[in-house]
């Protein structure tokens, strides 16, 4: 069984809203990215998970332990990042902190003020009174300094601007290297891309692809573009046997794809040719996923 | 099950409007005590008879009495605001806020929160109204030393200044009075009397207190004698005040009460014995009392129309007012007022002189009873407030689990509280409002008018107990089972 395996998760809403079928598997260590657009599901999933909602039918089970019936146990080893952040009570930001590593008892305050630090968090400030970017950096700070084996965070990184969220990528990273099982969910395709071992892709709730991030980032396909000067050189070219993407007969241009290994191959015929450029597309996740989206629709 | 963390929470979250609630029904409740006008209600009451305003009246002739405006509407929309905001802010606006999302990420079970939740609403509520209840008593001690003694009047307070003596020691020891000619002068100018009622009256109220006094001693050495006799109810046991006044008898036979009633009456024990003797053959001669009677006899029945006329005669007589000299009998007996009323009423001077003496006693007696606390109905009474506020917390607790959104708990868990004041509200402030009102509100259970009559109202207060524990627990299994939007 994986370290956090959701079965056949369904809980129907009706009018077409809520999850369906939603089986995930995810195992000890790995940064999971969870991707969709607004509404597609993410976060009834994840609710499921922290055990706020009971399931139609399915279930998620978390080390072992029965997320709604056992909720209480699986938080020993679960932080989490709400999608919408308000903070209980009346108080600093510091007392705050404070109070959840009491409740959770874990973590320390040491970390806390670290990651404070990093973040450029100021956490005397009342929680009532703090900016959106302000909370999401409390909430961080209060699950990375709470040390949990799990973390599982909706949209952790809303309201922050792009240096927060390259460094919040960056703790990503470190908790990935002390065997934290992370779970993502994000509606910005770049951020999963760069830290994420696997993507899961939920569409009108269900789940419509699982992708494994290496074949993504190492992927030895590679397409490229280029343009001809003569319409000849052009004709000629196409004679040749190799896997063509798409033709531009009226700009003369052509869209290859070509595994790494025959990349000599080509480029010694493209000697003979008179080109005006001649360049790699690079392939993102981004591109991936709408692909997807396109091919479902 | 209880969380302490949680508990503690709760209190920095609330305990301002906790202490803000407590402390404006103090003082309010303690107002309506040191300003209670014993005479005062007295007359308005007399004047406003057969008014609309007679219902709101009716109550306020004893300190306690007059309390049930402050009960029934002031500590209850008091008790309602407190309730029905800290009922929203302690679960939905938690969920609807999402702050919820970060207690429950914590290892503690929906169940503990939810339980320790409700029951912080609840002991803050039952806090609140014994701090209240106190502070009634206190200001009621202070302002009148008759929780733990008698009533301070203001011929006591007249006559301590003529005796140099605390209010206190004097209301225990009021032979003293009557034994200096100046401080009786002075305490019967206090109470509107002259001498002769005023001396009366003091006799009747020695005369009560050193009853009192025997009465409690009888029924402990009673209680030591049945305790184990399983054919003796309490009641049976018990000997009241009341019970000596028909039968002076039963002193005579304890020395310890003769004891006690002679100290109240400030004479020997010989002396109160003689004394009681007096009162066993007066009471008999009362029994067997047919004197030669003069033409017209004053009887009960005919006493207040008697009375009436004389106050009626002696006005015209005196050119003056009637309700003028209902304040002030006094005046009847001027010789002029006196020669009116004999004519008018064909009653000799005697009696006359004797009906305004009576008249007198009889009023200022009716203030003494106005001011005396009965710390039992008191205790009913704070309860039977308690026991309501805590069954309209869980009106508005039930509605704030139930429900996700802030507005519509407010609406339901405030609205239905808030609908339950204005039918009290129109009910105690009408005169004939329809019975049905009755049934649409639970303020109804908790019945001051039979708490103050001494009525049966226990039933009532066992219902809200049970609305109360019902929806609590139902509150309970609502919130542990439910969706939660975090």
């Amino acid at each position: 069984m994986a370290y956090i395996d959701i079965k056949h998760l369904t809980k129907d809403y009706g009018n077409g809203q809520g999850i369906f079928d939603v089986s995930l598997e995810i195992e000890k260590g790995e940064i999971y990215g969870f991707v969709g657009i607004n509404g597609a599901g993410k976060t009834t999933t994840i609710r499921h998970m922290m055990g706020f909602l009971k399931p139609d039918e399915g279930n998620v089970t978390i080390n072992g332990l029965d997320a709604t019936k056992s909720s209480a146990e699986v938080k020993r080893y679960v932080s989490y990042i709400p999608g919408e952040i308000n903070f209980p009570g009346n108080k600093s930001g510091e007392e705050f902190l404070k109070d959840q590593i009491y409740l959770s008892g874990r973590g320390s305050w040491e970390r806390a003020k670290e990651l404070s630090n990093l973040l450029q968090l100021d956490v005397t400030a009342n929680v009532r009174s703090m900016s959106k970017g302000m909370k999401q950096k409390t909430a961080i700070v209060s699950a990375f300094a709470s040390d949990a084996d799990i973390l599982i965070m909706d949209e952790p990184s809303t309201g922050l601007d792009p240096l927060m969220r390259d460094i919040f990528l960056d703790l990503l990273k470190q908790e990935k290297k002390q065997g934290k099982t992370i779970l993502m969910s994000s509606n910005i395709f770049q951020e999963v891309e760069e830290v994420s071992d696997r993507v899961a892709v939920i569409r009108e709730g269900k789940i419509i692809d699982i992708t494994d991030m290496v074949d993504i980032r190492y992927n030895e396909n590679k397409s490229y573009r280029m343009e001809f000067k003569s319409l000849a050189d052009f004709e000629r070219f196409l004679s040749l046997d190799y896997q063509l993407n798409k033709v531009k007969a009226e700009d003369l241009q052509v869209f290859i794809q070509i595994h790494d290994k025959n990349i000599n191959h080509l480029i010694q015929d493209l000697k003979d040719f008179d080109l005006v450029y001649f360049k790699e597309i690079k392939f993102s996740f981004e591109d991936y996923i709408t692909e997807i989206f396109k091919e479902e629709v | 099950m209880f969380s302490k963390p949680i508990f503690k929470q709760s209190i920095k979250t609330n305990w301002k409007l906790w202490a803000i609630v407590t402390i404006v029904a103090s003082i309010i409740l303690s107002g309506f005590i040191i300003g209670y006008d014993a005479a005062g209600y007295a007359t308005i009451a007399a004047a406003a008879e057969g008014t609309a305003f007679s219902s709101l009246l009716s109550s306020m002739d004893s300190l306690l009495g007059n309390l049930e405006n402050f009960y029934k509407l002031i500590a209850l929309i008091l008790g309602i605001v407190y309730v029905v905001f800290t009922a929203n802010t302690l679960v939905v606006s938690e969920v609807d806020s999402g702050s919820m999302a970060y207690t429950l990420s914590t290892p503690i079970k929906r169940s503990s929160v939810i339980f320790t939740k409700s029951l912080y609403l609840i002991s803050s509520v039952i806090l609140m109204y014994v701090i209240v209840s106190l502070a009634g008593l206190g200001a009621s001690q202070l302002q009148y030393n008759n929780v733990t003694g008698y009533p301070i009047t203001e011929d006591i307070e007249k006559a301590s200044e003529t005796l140099d003596k605390s209010e206190r020691y004097l209301s225990e020891r009021l032979y003293l009075i009557k034994d200096n000619e100046q401080a009786m002068r002075d305490a019967a100018a206090a109470r509107d009397m002259d001498l002769d009622a005023y001396s009366i009256y003091l006799g009747e109220v020695i005369k009560d207190h050193s009853y009192e006094k025997a009465a409690e001693i009888i029924t402990d050495e009673r209680w030591n004698i049945y305790e184990d006799d399983d054919d003796m109810e309490d009641d049976d046991i018990e000997i009241t005040t009341e019970e000596l006044i028909k039968n002076p008898a039963m002193i005579v036979k304890s020395n310890d009460a003769l004891t006690a009633g002679a100290r109240v009456q400030g004479i020997s024990v010989n002396e109160y014995h003689q004394f009681l003797s007096d009162e066993i053959a007066a009471l008999e001669a009362e029994e067997n009392n047919e004197k030669s009677q003069p033409t017209v006899t004053v009887t009960e029945a005919n006493g207040e129309l008697l009375l009436q006329a004389v106050v009626d005669s002696s006005a015209k007589a005196l050119n003056m007012d009637s309700a003028q000299v209902k304040e002030n009998l006094i005046l009847i007996k001027d010789s002029i007022a006196l020669e009116a009323s004999m004519k008018a009423t064909d009653l000799n001077e005697e009696q006359i002189i004797a009906m305004a003496n009576n008249a007198m006693v009889s009023s200022a007696r009716s203030v003494d009873a106005a001011l005396e606390f009965d710390t039992e109905t008191y205790f009913w009474l704070s309860l039977g407030l308690l026991i309501l506020i805590l069954a309209i917390s869980s009106v508005s607790f039930f509605a704030s689990t139930l429900f996700n959104r802030t507005g519509l708990a407010l609406a339901i868990g405030g609205g239905i509280p808030f609908a339950f004041f204005l039918l009290t509200m129109v009910q105690q402030l009408m005169d004939d409002t329809p019975v049905i009102l009755e049934y649409l509100t639970i303020t109804t259970l908790f019945d001051t008018d039979a708490i103050l009559a001494s009525g049966e109202f226990g039933w009532g207060l066992v219902a809200l107990g049970t609305i109360a524990f019902v929806l609590y627990t139902a509150s309970n299994i609502i919130f542990t089972k439910k969706d939660l939007p975090l």
